[in-house]
C-alpha cells in the first residue's frame, strides 16, 4: 500500500495553540514502530514526548528543530518505501490529500504510559497515618489519593474502614486515577504472588482474567509474563534488557566497568560469556558510558523540561534572595482551632498563599511577569504552587488567592495536588502564575533558596517551623515558633526594597492570622 | 465360658493361617523372593487370635514389628499381606510399607510398628477416641517383654490409669528381646507386677492355649468395654523362629525349638483339647488346615505375579496436600 | 477490628474451633492445670503461658485433656486419637521437649500414611512454644523448627504475628495431615490487627511483609518484627526491601522467594535458629540453586551461631539475630556487587 501519513502537531490540552520541535528522536529513513518516541514538542509550560501509533518508515521531518508551529501543522511524513520522494513533495506542497482522513493518531507517553497504581504522595501519606483508620483502608486512599481526614469513619470508635473508604471512592470518582490506563485494576484479591500483582499492576493487567500455575492454582510471574507477551505488552523491561551472566562474566564486567546491559549474549540460554563482555569492552562504549557503580536511566519528558526551564532561568534571571523570619505561634494556634471545626482541613501553606495574596495586594510590584515587551502587572493574585510528584515537579496556578477564603484555597490546593499527581492538569492549571511558593518545611528544611520559573518574577521558598529561645521582655527567654522564609527576586522586575516591604507585609499577615480569615 | 462350634473352628482356622503364613515366608525368604528385614510370628499364634476374638472393627489393634499374627487375627486381608511383604503395588500398603509396617485401618488394625514400645501411647488415643466418641469400642496394644523395658510402655501406662480410657495392653512374653534373653533384660523379671504398679489389673494366660488367653481377654474386653478403664492381658509364649529371618539365634539352647515346638505348639495343644473333649471332630480341623495351605499357596502365586510400584509411587501418599 | 496478642489470638482459634468441631480435643501438660491440687482449682493454669485459659470450663474434662508429663505419650496419644477419628491438638510445653517425644513424630505421625500405603489420615496438630528472648536457657529456648521442617509427611508452621496465628491455627486444626505448629514465645503479648470471627491462611503462601526493589529479605517468626524494624529505618534513607515472612516452613513458598530474588538479584534470610541444616541455609541453597544467575551479590545469612542458646542477658542477646546484624547484612549484601 502507497499510503503517505502525516504527522501532525498535537493538541495537549485546550489552551494549546502551538508547539515547539524540541528535539527529533527519529531520523529520516528510520522504520517506526508502535510507541516509539518521535518527538518532543514544548508547550509554554511543559516538554512532551509524541509517541507514534502506526508502523512504517520516517520519510521525511518537515519541521526543524526550534520551528513552532501551529496544533494541526505538518511536522513530519510517514510512507512506505513504494511511495516516491517526489510523491513525498507534492504532498507536502498540498498537491496529494492524505489517504487517510484521520491523522496518525498519537498518545503522549504522560497520558497513556502512567502508573496504573497510585504515584506515591508522601505528603498525602503521612497525612493519612494521622487519621484513624484500618491499615487496609489507609492503603486503599493513600493508593487513590484519597485525603483521610475528608471522610467520616463507621468503624470501632469511628475508624475509617475499607468500606469507609470504597463509598467515598464510589461518590467521588475524580479521586481515583481515572486517566490511568485500563482504569482501577484492582489485583489484591485475585491468588497471585505478589511479584505477580506488582507486575500485572504495572502493565495494567487484570489478573482476575489469567489462571495460574503456580501452588494451588496461584498466579506467578511467569503466568503474567506469558499473558503480557501474548497480548503485545512488552513486561516493561529496564532501560535496556540486561542478560543473565555468570559471576565470572559479571565480575569482570564490572572490573572493565561495562554495563552488562551492553553485553551481547552470545551463550547458552542468553547468558552473556566472559568472551562476550571482552568484545563488548573492545566495541566503543555508547556515549555516555556510565560508570560500573551506576545505571543510565533515559530522562523523561518531564525531567527534561525541568532542566531545560530551570537552567535557563538560573542563566537568564538574576537572582537576589531575601530571607525573613516570622513567629507562628498565634497562626498555629488558630490552624488548630480551626481543623478542630467541621470542614476541610487547612494546612500551613494553605495559610501562606492566602497571607501572600494579600500582601501580593498590599505591594504590586511584585505582583508581575516579566516579559521582553514590558512588565506585565496582575490584578489578581495568581499563586503557582511546587507539587513534587514521581519523576519530578509540576507547579498547578491557584488562581486569584486573595480573593478566596481558606477553606476555598485549602479545597483548591488538594485538587491540584491530586490532579498533579494523576498528571491531568491542564495548560489553564499552569498558566498565568503571577507569584509562586515552594515549601520543604514538611522534610524539616530551615531555610532554602528557590529558582524563579519565568516569567514569574518571584518565588517564596517556605522552610519548616521550629521551636527556638528568643529574649523575652523581661530579659528572661522564650520558646517561639520560628518559620523562615526566602523570597527570590528577579531583580529585572523588582528591587530589593520592594521585596523586603513584600515580606513585611507577608510577615505581618502570618503573624497576625485572624485577619487572614476575613 | 462360653464358645461356639463355629467360633472354635474359625480360632483354628486364624492361628493355622497364621502358622502357614510364616512358615511359607521363612521358606520364600531363603528362595530369595523377599526384601528386607522380617520378623516371624509363629509360635505365638494362641495369643493373637485369643485377643482379637474379642475385637470387632471398632476395636482397634496396634501391633509391633512381628505383626502378621495380629494383622490376620484382626481380619486383614491375607492375599494382600502377603503382595505388600512381597513389596507389590497392590499389596496392603501399595509396597510402601512391607512386613513391618502392614496396618489396614478399615479392620481397626492402627498398624504393625517399626519401633519397639511405639505402639502403647497410640492406643491410648485410639481409647481417648473412643472415649471422646463414646464408640463402646477399645484400643489394645501389643507388646513384648522387650517393650516392656521401654519408657513409652510405661507413659502409656500410668496415662490410660490417669485418664481411665478403655484400654488394654496385651503383653506378650516371648522369652527374648531380640537376642537378649528375658531374665537378663527384664530387672525384677515380673511384668505382672509392673504393670499392677500402675495401677491397672492384669488377667494372666497361657500362651500357648488359646483358651486361656480367650478366657483372660474376655474378662479385660467386659472391664474395659464397660468403663473400667484400662487393664492388662499377661501372656508367656515363645516364637519358633529367631529375632529376624537370618538370625542365626546362637542364644538359644541347640534343643530350645525343637522341644518347644513338640511340647508348646498352639496348634497341637488346641487340637489335642477340642478333639479330646470331642468338642470339633479332627476330620474338621484337617479340612480347615488344607483349605488354608491352599490360600497361602495362592497368596504366594498372586504375590509373585503381581506387579511392582513404579517410580512415581515413590511420590505420593507422603501427605493428603501439600 | 480488635488488636489482640498473639496470645489472645491463639486461644480465640482454640476456642472457635473446638465450638465449631466436636471432634477437636486438646491435650497436653497443664493445659488446665490444678488437677489433684489442694486448692480444688480445677483450671489453675490454662496452660503455661496461658494458651488454653477458657477450655476446661467451656469444653470440659474429656475434649481438654491434662496429661502426666509423658511427651512421648501426649504425641503417641495424639497420633492415635487423629488416626481414629478425632482432630487433637496436643502441646508441647516447650519445643526443646522434642527431644523426648521425637520417635512418635519422626517415625510415627509423619510416616503413617505413607507406611500404610496412603490409608492413613492423621488430622494432628502439635502446639509447640519456641525461641529465645527470655533468658531461658538452652533447653528452654531453642527454635528447633529446621529439624522437623526436614521431616517428610510433617508440616511446619512459623507464625510471626497474632493475625496469621489465627488463621494459621485455624488451618492446621482443619488440615487433615500432622501439623507442627511453633509459637515463638517472645511474640506471645505483641498484638495486632486480628478479625474476630473465622478466617484461615493456606499453607505454603508466603506474606509480602514490605515491598521493595533492592534487596529480599527472608525472615522467620519473631525474626520478622524485628526485620520490619530495620526495612522501614532503611527504606527512609532510599533502601527498599521486599521482606517475605514464609509462614509455613513446610510446605514452604519457593515461588514467592524466587520471584523477589530474580527481581532484586540479593538475598539476605533471617533466622534465629543456628546456621547448620537450617532453614535460612534451606532457603539460601535453594535460591542458589533456581535464581542464581539473577544473584548480583552472595547471599548473606543472618542466623545465631552454631552454640546452644546461652543464659546470661548479655550472652543471649549476642547469641540472637538483632536488628544491628540485620542492618549490616542487608548493607553489605547491597555493597558488595
Amino acid at each position: 500500500m502507497n499510503a503517505i501519513t502525516p504527522i501532525i502537531m498535537p493538541k495537549w490540552g485546550l489552551e494549546m495553540s502551538e508547539g515547539t520541535i524540541s528535539n527529533w528522536h527519529v531520523v529520516e529513513g528510520q522504520s517506526l514502530s508502535r510507541g516509539m518516541e518521535i518527538v518532543d514538542i514544548e508547550t509554554a509550560k511543559i516538554v512532551n514526548t509524541l509517541e507514534s501509533d502506526l508502523e512504517g518508515t520516517v520519510r521525511r521531518l518537515v519541521a526543524p528543530v526550534g520551528q513552532t508551529l501551529p496544533v494541526g501543522a505538518l511536522i513530519a511524513i510517514v510512507a512506505d518505501a513504494g511511495v516516491t520522494d517526489a510523491d513525498i513533495d507534492r504532498f507536502i506542497r498540498g498537491d496529494i490529500a492524505a489517504p487517510q482522513a484521520e491523522p496518525a493518531r498519537v498518545d503522549t507517553r504522560s497520558q497513556e504510559v502512567a502508573e496504573p497504581v497510585a504515584v506515591s504522595d508522601p505528603d498525602l501519606e503521612r497525612r493519612n497515618e494521622t487519621v484513624s483508620a484500618t491499615p487496609i483502608a489507609r492503603r486503599i486512599a493513600n493508593r487513590h489519593g484519597v485525603d483521610l481526614s475528608r471522610l467520616t469513619g463507621t468503624g470501632r470508635n469511628g475508624r475509617i474502614n475499607q468500606e469507609d473508604v470504597e463509598a467515598y471512592l464510589a461518590n467521588h470518582p475524580a479521586s481515583a486515577p481515572v486517566n490511568t490506563a485500563p482504569a482501577i485494576i484492582d489485583n489484591r484479591s485475585i491468588h497471585a504472588t505478589s511479584r505477580a500483582i506488582r507486575l500485572a499492576n504495572r502493565l495494567g493487567i487484570d489478573l482476575s482474567r489469567l489462571s495460574g500455575t503456580g501452588r494451588n492454582g496461584r498466579v506467578n510471574v511467569d503466568n503474567v509474563e506469558r499473558h503480557a507477551a501474548a497480548s503485545g505488552l512488552a513486561p516493561a523491561p529496564a532501560a535496556a534488557p540486561t542478560p543473565p551472566a555468570g559471576p565470572a562474566a559479571r565480575k569482570l564486567a564490572a572490573d572493565l566497568g561495562i554495563p552488562l546491559s551492553s553485553v551481547t549474549p552470545t551463550g547458552p540460554k542468553g547468558h552473556a560469556t566472559k568472551e562476550d563482555v571482552r568484545n563488548a569492552a573492545a566495541s566503543p562504549p555508547p556515549a555516555p558510558a556510565p560508570t560500573a557503580a551506576s545505571d543510565l536511566i533515559p530522562h523523561s519528558a518531564m525531567r527534561r523540561a525541568i532542566a531545560t526551564a530551570l537552567t535557563a532561568a538560573k542563566r537568564d534571571v538574576p537572582h537576589f534572595y531575601l530571607t525573613a523570619d516570622i513567629l507562628m505561634d498565634d497562626l498555629l494556634g488558630l490552624r488548630g482551632q480551626l481543623n478542630a471545626m467541621a470542614g476541610p482541613k487547612i494546612s500551613v501553606n494553605d495559610f501562606i498563599v492566602r497571607a501572600a495574596a494579600l500582601a501580593l495586594g498590599d505591594v504590586p510590584d511584585v505582583n508581575v511577569q516579566f516579559t521582553d515587551e514590558g512588565m506585565r502587572r496582575f490584578t489578581q493574585a495568581n499563586i503557582a504552587i511546587a507539587v513534587a510528584i514521581e519523576g519530578g515537579l509540576v507547579t498547578p496556578v491557584l488562581r486569584d488567592a486573595g480573593g478566596k477564603p481558606l477553606r476555598t484555597i485549602a479545597a483548591e490546593a488538594v485538587g491540584l495536588a491530586a490532579r498533579a499527581r494523576d498528571r491531568r492538569l491542564t495548560q489553564q492549571d499552569l498558566s498565568d502564575g503571577s507569584f509562586a511558593i515552594s515549601n520543604l518545611g514538611m522534610f524539616g528544611i530551615r531555610h532554602f533558596q528557590a529558582i524563579i520559573a519565568p516569567p514569574q518574577a518571584a518565588i517564596l521558598a517556605v522552610g519548616a517551623t521550629r521551636r527556638e529561645a528568643q529574649e523575652a521582655s523581661d530579659g528572661g527567654v522564650r520558646f517561639r515558633s520560628v518559620m523562615s522564609v526566602t523570597l527570590s527576586c528577579d531583580h529585572r522586575a523588582i528591587d530589593g526594597a520592594v521585596g523586603a516591604r513584600f515580606l513585611a507585609a507577608l510577615r505581618q499577615h502570618l503573624e497576625q492570622p485572624l485577619g487572614l480569615l476575613s | 465360658m462360653q464358645i461356639s462350634r463355629e467360633q472354635m473352628l474359625r480360632a483354628y482356622r486364624q492361628m493355622v493361617t497364621i502358622r502357614e503364613f510364616e512358615e511359607r515366608i521363612h521358606v520364600d525368604i531363603q528362595r530369595g523372593g523377599i526384601a528386607g528385614f522380617t520378623h516371624l510370628y509363629a509360635g505365638q499364634e494362641a495369643v493373637a487370635v485369643g485377643v482379637c476374638e474379642h475385637l470387632t472393627e471398632k476395636d482397634k489393634i496396634i501391633s509391633t514389628h512381628r505383626g502378621h499374627g495380629h494383622c490376620i487375627a484382626k481380619g486383614c486381608d491375607v492375599i494382600g499381606m502377603m503382595k505388600e511383604i512381597y513389596g507389590r503395588q497392590d499389596g496392603l500398603c501399595k509396597g510402601k510399607g512391607g512386613s513391618m509396617h502392614i496396618a489396614d485401618l478399615d479392620k481397626g488394625m492402627l498398624g504393625a510398628n517399626g519401633i519397639v514400645g511405639g505402639g502403647p501411647p497410640i492406643a491410648v488415643g485410639a481409647a481417648i477416641t473412643a472415649k471422646v466418641l463414646k464408640t463402646g469400642g477399645v484400643a489394645v496394644s501389643f507388646s513384648g517383654d522387650g517393650a516392656s523395658n521401654q519408657g513409652t510402655v510405661f507413659e502409656a501406662m500410668n496415662m490410660a490409669v490417669v485418664l481411665k480410657v478403655p484400654k488394654i495392653f496385651v503383653l506378650e512374653n516371648n522369652g527374648y528381646s531380640e537376642h537378649t534373653g528375658f531374665s537378663y533384660a527384664v530387672g525384677g523379671r515380673d511384668m505382672v507386677r509392673r504393670t499392677e504398679g500402675f495401677g491397672m489389673p492384669v488377667f494372666q494366660a497361657d500362651g500357648y492355649d488359646f483358651f486361656s488367653v480367650y478366657e483372660a481377654m474376655r474378662q479385660a474386653t467386659e472391664l474395659s468395654r464397660n468403663g473400667g478403664g484400662p487393664c492388662a492381658v499377661y501372656a508367656e509364649c515363645t516364637r519358633f523362629f529367631g529375632h529376624f529371618e537370618g538370625d542365626p539365634q546362637l542364644y538359644r539352647a541347640k534343643d530350645e525349638v525343637a522341644r518347644l515346638r513338640a511340647e508348646n505348639d498352639s496348634l497341637k495343644i488346641f487340637r489335642q483339647r477340642v478333639t479330646e473333649t470331642g468338642l470339633l471332630p479332627g476330620s474338621d480341623l484337617d479340612q480347615v488346615e488344607s483349605e488354608v495351605r491352599e490360600l497361602i499357596d495362592r497368596a504366594v502365586r498372586e504375590a509373585v505375579a503381581a506387579p511392582a510400584p513404579t517410580e512415581a509411587d515413590v511420590l505420593t501418599d507422603v501427605y493428603i496436600s501439600y | 477490628m480488635p488488636k489482640i496478642s498473639m496470645r489472645q489470638a491463639i486461644n480465640d482459634a482454640l476456642h472457635l474451633e473446638m465450638e465449631r468441631d466436636p471432634r477437636v480435643i486438646v491435650l497436653g501438660e497443664d493445659v488446665s492445670g490444678g488437677a489433684g491440687g489442694t486448692s480444688g482449682e480445677r483450671e489453675a493454669a490454662g496452660g503455661v503461658f496461658g494458651l488454653t485459659k477458657g477450655l476446661l470450663p467451656r469444653f470440659g474434662e474429656d475434649r481438654v485433656i491434662d496429661t502426666p508429663i509423658s511427651e512421648s505419650c501426649i504425641v503417641g496419644a495424639a497420633n492415635g486419637a487423629a488416626l481414629t477419628g478425632l482432630r487433637p491438638v496436643a502441646e508441647i510445653m516447650f519445643a526443646d521437649f522434642v527431644g523426648v517425644c521425637l520417635d512418635q513424630l519422626l517415625n510415627q505421625a509423619a510416616k503413617f500414611r505413607y507406611m500404610f500405603g496412603g490409608k492413613a489420615r492423621t488430622p494432628l496438630v502439635i502446639r509447640m512454644t519456641c525461641g529465645g528472648g527470655m533468658n531461658a536457657a538452652a533447653q528452654h529456648s531453642q527454635t528447633i523448627y529446621p529439624m522437623l521442617t526436614g521431616i517428610p509427611g510433617l508440616k511446619v508452621v512459623v507464625p510471626s504475628n497474632a493475625y496469621d496465628a489465627k488463621g494459621l491455627l485455624l488451618t492446621a486444626i482443619r488440615d487433615d495431615d500432622p501439623v507442627i505448629f511453633f509459637e515463638h514465645k517472645s511474640l506471645y503479648m505483641d498484638e495486632c490487627e486480628v478479625p474476630d470471627g473465622d478466617y484461615t491462611i493456606p499453607f505454603g503462601e508466603a506474606a509480602m511483609v514490605r515491598e521493595g526493589e533492592h534487596v529480599t529479605v527472608v525472615a522467620l517468626a519473631r525474626m520478622v518484627p524485628l526485620a520490619i524494624g530495620v526495612v522501614d529505618k532503611l527504606a527512609a534513607e532510599g533502601i527498599s526491601c521486599d521482606l517475605i515472612d514464609p509462614r509455613t516452613t513446610s510446605p514452604l513458598d519457593e515461588e514467592t522467594i524466587l520471584e523477589s530474588v530474580r527481581a532484586t538479584g540479593r538475598l539476605v534470610v533471617v533466622d534465629e535458629s543456628p546456621p547448620r541444616c537450617s532453614v535460612a541455609a534451606d532457603i539460601a541453597a535453594m535460591v542458589a540453586e533456581k535464581a542464581f544467575h539473577h544473584l548480583k551479590a552472595p547471599i548473606i545469612q543472618v542466623t545465631a551461631p552454631h552454640t546452644p542458646v546461652p543464659f546470661a542477658r548479655e550472652l543471649e542477646a549476642a547469641y540472637l539475630p538483632s536488628p544491628e546484624k540485620i542492618e549490616a547484612a542487608i548493607r553489605k549484601v547491597l555493597g558488595s556487587r
